[in-house]
């Protein structure tokens, strides 16, 4: 049972650093930096932020896991079998992100990566983290960026500033 | 089955961490989106064309 917990947790943080790692970049020397406006003066970024792994991700990536420990529960030989299994996941996982073509890296050195693109808008209606605002009059998000209709608040929060650009995400 | 229980405990409590995060944030992504959405970070199709470079 522990060895099968330990097998979850070590997959689910190569999963939380493979996600980290290769959706953060630094840019190259001498490529033009985008800025943003923070408070009025324009910041240039020098890495992108780190997005939080998808629930979702964790919620699939557990599912194995879960079987595992299903089947670990039947016999003390089926723990054994399902331990092992489960360190040999880890293991494939492992290589294949010291492989650089995880899901990840791979998109990213192809200019495609659904998690991060390589230049960020910053919250301007595009693919970016910190997402855009809810409007002032929404309780709960609904990524629509709107207002209802006759409230005489803005309509879309397109362009607007996200609260801070904390971390080491801007330099001055 | 005490692990399958601790792997539901653990990925509830990162989900309503990251989603209280995210109200206290003020950022405009659903609970849906959260495990509904096929993009991460959520943000629609057409505006993820709309800025993509490569």
């Amino acid at each position: 049972m522990k060895s099968m917990a330990a097998a979850w947790l070590t997959a689910i943080g190569i999963y939380t650093w493979d996600h980290a790692f290769h959706t953060t970049t630094r840019y190259p020397t001498g490529a033009t930096k985008p800025t943003v406006d923070v408070g009025g003066k324009p910041q240039t970024v020098n890495y992108m932020p780190i997005v939080p792994p998808q629930p979702r991700n964790l919620v699939l990536g557990s599912l194995i896991f879960a079987a595992l420990a299903v089947v670990s529960e039947v016999s003390d030989g089926g723990s054994k079998v399902a331990s092992i299994f489960g360190w040999g996941v880890d293991f494939a996982y492992a290589m294949k992100v010291a492989q650089n073509v995880s899901s990840f890296n791979t998109e990213k050195s192809q200019g495609k990566n659904p998690v991060w693109p390589r230049t960020p808008t910053f919250g301007a209606g595009g693919q970016s983290w910190p997402p855009s605002l809810t409007p002032n009059d929404t309780i709960l998000p609904n990524r629509k960026g709107t207002a209802p209709a006759g409230t005489g608040v803005p309509t879309s929060t397109t362009g607007s500033t996200p609260p801070t650009q904390t971390g080491g995400t801007l330099t001055a | 089955m005490r692990l399958v229980i601790g792997m539901a405990v653990g990925l509830t409590g990162y989900t309503l961490s990251l989603y209280g995060w995210i109200l206290l944030k003020g950022y405009d992504v659903s609970f849906g989106d959260l495990f509904m959405s096929p993009y991460w970070p959520p943000v629609a199709p057409d505006e993820r064309t709309a800025g993509a470079t490569s």
